[in-house]
C-alpha cells in the first residue's frame, strides 16, 4: 500500500517524495523538500500573492529574517519569496472581490410594503378634511416630514457606512430631535398665519413627526417595531374605513396619536447610543459626525422629499379647492400607488441583485452598461404591471360611485409611481438634484396648467408627470451606465 | 528639553518646512506621531507648516503645536468628494490620455520610479489647474482601467496565474473609486515651501512630489516602517478580489517608487528596511540611516530589581507581538526558576481585544495562571521596565521598537527576537534569538536570570550603547545636518547647541 520513493538533489534541496495510499484509493504525494514543505505552511500567502514582494512581506510578517532564509538556500527572504512565487500555482488568484449582498427576503419586502401603505390607514381621518387650510396644513406637515426624513435617511445611512452603528445613532437621535422641533415650529408658525384650526395643525405636526421617526426606524433595520407601532392607529383606520369602528371618532383618533407616539418613542430608544470606539472611526463627538459639509450634502434630499410630497399631495389640494372633487375621492385613487410600495422595494432588490452580478460578471464596459440598463427596464416594466393591475382593481371597484375624473386621477398617480420609482434609483446613485429638478418641474408646470383650467386639473396631471416620466427614463439610463455608480 | 532661544540663526527669513504626513501627526497618536512632535520640538529654530493626509473627517488635534508649526492643513483622503462637472472636450481628451498613460506604467511588469514620476507629473499638472476628482469620477477613468488590463491583464508576468479570473466591471470600479482617494493630494494647492519631509513613503510622498515641481524644493522620505510592507501586509485581510489587489498594490509600488527615486535624502529608521527601499527604487547613496532615538534623562537607569525573578513585557497585546510565543517560552522558564514572574504591561487594540483572550486561555492551559499577569496599559514605562530584571520582547515584525531602546537605556539586560531592527539595536548589548523559538527564548531569560553578575553587566552596556547611538539628541541633530545640506545652509552651528551639549553630559552623567 505504501509506495516510498526517494530522489536526492542539492544538499540543500534533498527531495522525498512518499506516496501514501489514501483509504478512498487515491494517491497523494507529499514532498519534504523543505522549500515545498515551507509552501505548504505558508500557503495562502503564496497562492493568493499578486508578486513575489507580497510573499516577503508575508514571510517577514511571520519572523523570516534574512539569516532564516539561509536554511532553505537563499541568500535573504526576497530572493525565497521569488522561489515560493514560481513553486506555487496562484489558486487564490481566482477570489472575485465585490460584496455579495444577502437576498433580501419576501417576508422583508412584505413588511415594508405594509409600513409604506399603513400611515395611509392611519391617517384615514385626517384624509377626509375638505377645509382649504385643513388640506395645506396636512400637506405642509407631510411635505416637512417627508423632506426631513429623507435627508435623515441619507446622514443616517451615510454615517452607518462610514463611522458605524453608534455614530449612525447619535446623528439620527440629532437629527430626530431637530426635525420634530422644526415641524412644531414651523407648522405653528403657519397656523397662527393662516388661522387652520386646531386639530388640523395637529394632525399635521402627527404627520411630519411619524415621516421622521419611521425615517430613523428603517434606517436602523428596526421594521418590525415600526410595525407594531402602526399596529392599533391602522387597526383602527381599517374599522373606520369598514364602517365597523366600535369607538367613536375620539377614540380612532386616540389611538392614531398613540401610533405615532409609539413611533416616536421607539426612534429615541433605539438611537441610544452605544459607545462610540475608536476602532470603527476617528470621530467621536457630534460636531465631527455632522459637519458642514455633510449638512450641504443633505440640503438636495430635503427639497427632493417635500417635492415628492408635493407632487402626491398637490392634485387632491387643486382638485378639492379648485375643482371641487371630494377629497375623499381623491386619495382613494392614490391607492395603486400606496400598495404598489412593496413592489417598489421588490423590484430594487432585484435590480440591485442583476447589477451586482453584472458587475462581478461583465468585463467590458459595453457589456456591463447592457446588462445594466436591461436590468433596470426590466424592473421599470415588471413594476408598472403591478401598478397596471392595482389601478385598473381601484377604477373597477369604484365604478358604482360617479366620481369625475376617477380614471384619468387613477392614471395620474400610477405615472406617479412610475415616477417615483425612477427618482428613487436616481437617488441611490447620487442624482438626486436630477430628480428633484424633474419632479420639480413638473409639479410647476402642473400648477400653471391648474391655474390656467381647473377642469382639466386629471388631464394636466397625467400629462405633465407622462412628460418627465420619459425625462426621467432616458436620465437614468444614462446614468446606470458607469459601474461606479452603482460601488 | 531644547528651549527656543528667539534668535534668528541664519540672519535672513526663517526656512519653511513641510512636515508631510499620511493618518499621524498632529491629528492621530501613534508612534510615528511621536516622532514628528520630537522633529518638530527639536527645532524651534525652524519654521514648520505640516500637510496632515486624514481619514475622512478632520477630528481635534492630538497634540499641542508648537510655537514654531505655523500652520496646519488637514487633507481629508476620505471625506465625500466636492461633486464637479462632468470634462468636456479638449480637457476631457487631455485626462484620458494622461490617466491612461499613469495606469500603463503603474500596471506594467517592471515599474520604473523615474518613468512613474515623469507621468505622474502630467496627472500632477492636470489636477493642479482641472478637477481632478470629477475626472476619476467620470466613465472615462473606469474605461481606462478596462483598457489597461485588457492589454495588460493583472498576473500576466506571473508563471502561475493562469487560474486567475479575469477582472470585472466590479473590479474596474472598486480600483477607480480608491484611485480618486489615494490621489487626492495631487490635487492640493502646493504651498510655497523651501524643504519638505515625508514621515512616511506613500501618499505623503504625492505632496512632496507636487512641491518638488512646483517649487523645486529638496525632500526628505523618513520611514520607521516600510510603507509597500505595510500595504501589501494590510492588503492581505482585505475583502477585494485578487484583480483589485493586485492593482492598488501596483499603483502603491509606482508611487513608492516615483517618490523614492525623486528623494534626495531617504532616511530609514533602522538598516534592515533599506533592503526594501533600495528593491523599492531608491538610490543607496542617497540613504541616511537615522535611527530613533530616547531621552535618557527621562529613562535614566533604575538600579534596584524586584525582589522575586521577573519578566517584564511593555507593548500591545498583540498578534504581531508573538505574545504566546512569550508564555510558551514562559512556561520553560517556570520549569527551571519556579518563582518567577511574567508581567505582561499594555492592551489590546480595540479589534484585537480577543487576542488578549486568546493569551489568557493559552496562560490557563499552561496552568501557570499563578506566574502571569496582565497589568494593563502602564502609568509609566521606566517603572514597567524597572519592575523586572529582564525586559523582553517576542515580536515578529518590528521597526526599531522604542521598547527595546527605552528598555536599553533604564539600564535592563534585554531577550528579544530578531525582527526588523532589533538586532541592530540591541547589537551585544542582549540577547536576540529567533522568532517564534520559545526555547531558545527561554533558554535566554534563564541565563539572565540566574546571573545577576551577567544580567547588571549587559545592562550597563545597553546603557551606554543608547548614550552612544540612541539618544533622541543623535536623531535629531542628523536630521537638522540634513536639513541644512539640502538647504545649501552651513550645517555645523545648528547641529549642536551648547545647551544640548549640557543636557548631553547631563545624560552621560545620569
Amino acid at each position: 500500500m505504501t509506495d516510498i520513493g526517494i530522489e536526492r538533489g542539492m544538499p540543500t534541496l534533498t527531495v522525498r517524495t512518499v506516496r501514501v495510499g489514501e483509504p478512498d484509493g487515491r494517491a497523494c504525494r507529499r514532498s519534504t523538500n523543505p522549500l515545498t514543505v515551507l509552501s505548504r505552511q505558508h500557503d495562502e500567502l503564496c497562492n493568493s500573492a499578486v508578486d513575489p514582494w507580497e510573499i516577503a512581506a508575508g514571510l517577514e510578517a511571520e519572523g523570516m529574517s534574512d539569516v532564516a532564509c539561509h536554511r532553505y538556500g537563499y541568500p535573504d527572504v526576497f530572493s525565497l519569496a521569488e522561489a515560493l512565487f514560481v513553486l506555487v500555482p496562484r489558486r487564490g488568484a481566482s477570489r472575485t472581490g465585490g460584496t455579495v449582498r444577502p437576498p433580501v427576503s419576501r417576508s422583508a419586502i412584505l413588511l415594508r410594503g405594509l409600513i409604506y401603505a399603513l400611515p395611509g390607514l392611519v391617517s384615514v381621518e385626517a384624509m377626509r378634511q375638505t377645509q382649504a387650510t385643513a388640506v395645506l396644513m396636512l400637506l405642509l406637515g407631510l411635505s416637512l416630514g417627508w423632506g426631513l426624513s429623507q435627508a435623515l435617511s441619507y446622514l443616517g445611512y451615510r454615517s452607518l457606512g462610514w463611522d458605524g452603528i453608534a455614530a449612525a445613532q447619535r446623528v439620527l437621535r440629532a437629527g430626530l430631535l431637530a426635525g420634530v422641533l422644526l415641524v412644531v415650529v414651523v407648522l405653528a408658525l403657519v397656523a397662527v398665519l393662516v388661522a387652520a384650526p386646531a386639530a388640523a395643525v395637529l394632525a399635521a405636526m402627527a404627520v411630519g413627526a411619524y415621516m421622521i421617526g419611521a425615517g430613523v426606524l428603517l434606517v436602523l433595520g428596526r421594521d418590525r417595531l415600526l410595525l407594531a407601532a402602526l399596529a392599533p392607529g391602522s387597526l383602527a383606520g381599517l374599522l373606520l374605513l369598514l364602517g365597523l369602528a366600535p369607538w367613536a371618532r375620539p377614540g380612532q383618533l386616540a389611538l392614531a396619536a398613540a401610533s405615532v407616539l409609539a413611533v416616536l418613542v421607539m426612534a429615541v430608544v433605539v438611537t441610544a447610543a452605544e459607545p462610540v470606539t475608536h476602532a470603527h472611526t476617528d470621530a467621536t463627538t457630534l460636531n465631527l459626525l455632522l459637519t458642514p459639509a455633510d449638512l450641504r450634502a443633505a440640503g438636495p434630499h430635503v427639497l427632493y422629499g417635500m417635492l415628492c410630497a408635493g407632487a402626491v399631495g398637490l392634485a387632491p389640494l387643486t382638485l378639492a379647492v379648485l375643482a371641487g372633487r371630494p377629497a375623499s375621492a381623491i386619495w382613494y385613487a392614490a391607492l395603486p400607488l400606496v400598495l404598489s410600495m412593496g413592489a417598489v422595494e421588490w423590484q430594487l432588490s432585484r435590480l440591485r441583485s442583476r447589477v451586482d452580478s453584472a458587475m462581478r460578471e461583465s468585463t467590458t464596459p459595453q457589456r456591463f452598461a447592457r446588462r445594466a440598463q436591461s436590468a433596470f427596464a426590466r424592473a421599470i416594466v415588471e413594476y408598472l404591471a403591478v401598478v397596471a393591475v392595482l389601478g385598473g382593481i381601484t377604477v373597477v371597484a369604484a365604478r358604482d360611485t360617479i366620481v369625475t375624473g376617477l380614471p384619468l386621477l387613477v392614471l395620474g398617480y400610477s405615472v406617479l409611481a412610475a415616477c417615483f420609482f425612477v427618482t428613487i434609483v436616481l437617488v441611490s446613485i447620487s442624482q438626486v438634484r436630477l430628480a428633484s429638478i424633474c419632479i420639480g418641474s413638473a409639479l410647476a408646470v402642473y400648477l400653471l396648467a391648474v391655474r390656467v383650467s381647473a377642469t382639466q386639473a386629471e388631464a394636466a396631471y397625467v400629462f405633465t408627470f407622462g412628460a418627465i416620466l420619459v425625462v426621467l427614463l432616458v436620465a437614468a439610463l444614462r446614468h446606470l451606465r458607469s459601474p461606479l455608480v452603482h460601488l | 528639553m531644547l528651549k527656543s532661544t528667539g534668535l534668528d540663526v541664519f540672519g535672513s527669513r526663517p526656512r519653511h518646512i513641510t512636515l508631510a504626513t499620511e493618518g499621524g501627526y498632529p491629528f492621530t497618536a501613534g508612534g510615528v506621531s511621536v516622532w514628528c512632535e520630537q522633529l518638530v520640538g527639536s527645532m524651534p529654530e525652524r519654521e514648520f507648516q505640516v500637510v496632515a493626509l486624514t481619514g475622512s473627517r478632520v477630528t481635534p488635534l492630538a497634540f499641542e503645536l508648537p510655537d514654531n508649526v505655523v500652520s496646519v492643513t488637514p487633507a481629508p483622503l476620505w471625506s465625500a468628494k466636492s461633486s464637479g462637472r462632468p470634462l468636456k472636450g479638449a480637457v476631457r481628451k487631455q485626462f484620458r490620455e494622461v490617466y491612461h498613460q499613469v495606469l500603463t506604467q503603474a500596471l506594467s511588469t517592471r515599474v520604473s520610479g523615474r518613468v512613474f514620476s515623469s507621468v505622474l507629473r502630467d496627472l500632477y499638472d492636470f489636477a493642479q489647474t482641472q478637477n481632478l476628482a470629477a475626472a476619476l469620477s467620470s466613465e472615462d477613468a473606469v474605461v481606462a482601467l478596462a483598457d489597461v488590463w485588457n492589454t495588460n491583464p493583472p498576473g500576466m508576468d506571473d508563471p502561475n496565474a493562469h487560474l486567475a479570473a479575469r477582472p470585472t466591471m466590479g473590479d474596474a470600479a472598486t480600483v477607480t473609486v480608491l484611485m480618486e482617494h489615494m490621489l487626492r493630494p495631487l490635487s492640493l494647492p502646493a504651498a510655497p515651501t523651501d524643504l519638505v519631509h515625508c514621515a512616511s513613503n506613500g501618499l505623503a510622498g504625492l505632496v512632496a512630489l507636487g512641491a518638488k515641481w512646483t517649487h523645486g524644493a529638496p525632500f526628505i522620505v523618513s520611514e520607521h516602517g516600510v510603507y509597500l510592507r505595510e500595504r501589501y501586509l494590510a492588503h492581505r485581510s482585505d475583502t477585494y478580489g485578487w484583480a483589485v489587489k493586485s492593482a492598488l498594490l501596483k499603483v502603491t509600488r509606482a508611487i513608492t517608487a516615483a517618490t523614492y527615486a525623486e528623494a534626495d535624502v531617504v532616511a530609514p529608521g533602522n538598516m534592515y528596511n533599506r533592503r526594501w527601499q533600495v528593491r523599492g527604487g531608491a538610490d543607496p547613496d542617497a540613504i541616511v540611516t537615522v535611527y530613533n532615538g530616547v531621552d535618557p534623562i527621562a529613562f535614566a537607569p533604575v538600579p534596584q530589581e524586584p525582589s522575586v525573578p521577573t519578566l517584564v513585557y511593555v507593548g500591545r497585546i498583540d498578534p504581531l507581538k508573538d505574545i504566546e510565543t512569550l508564555i510558551r517560552a514562559f512556561s520553560l522558564v517556570l520549569e527551571h526558576i519556579p518563582a518567577a514572574r511574567l508581567r505582561l504591561f499594555g492592551v489590546p487594540a480595540p479589534h484585537r481585544v480577543n487576542y488578549q483572550r486568546t493569551c489568557e486561555q493559552l496562560v490557563a492551559d499552561l496552568g501557570i495562571q499563578h506566574g502571569v499577569t496582565f497589568e494593563g496599559r502602564a502609568e509609566s514605562a521606566r517603572e514597567a521596565y524597572a519592575s523586572g530584571h529582564v525586559v523582553v520582547l517576542s515580536s515578529i515584525s518590528e521597526g526599531f521598537p522604542y521598547t527595546v531602546i527605552e528598555s536599553m537605556s533604564t539600564g535592563r539586560a534585554t531577550v528579544s527576537t530578531d525582527v526588523g531592527g532589533v538586532s541592530e539595536a540591541v547589537g551585544a548589548a542582549g540577547t536576540v534569538v529567533p522568532a517564534r523559538d520559545p526555547r531558545a527564548f527561554a533558554d535566554a531569560c534563564i541565563r539572565y536570570l540566574e546571573h545577576p553578575e551577567l544580567r547588571q553587566r549587559t545592562g550597563q552596556q545597553a546603557r551606554a550603547r543608547v548614550l552612544d547611538m540612541f539618544t533622541l539628541e543623535h536623531s535629531m541633530s542628523a536630521f537638522r545636518r540634513i536639513y541644512a545640506d539640502l538647504l545649501g545652509e552651513f550645517a555645523q552651528p545648528v547641529a549642536l547647541t551648547d545647551e544640548l551639549a549640557d543636557s548631553m553630559q547631563l545624560a552621560r552623567s545620569a
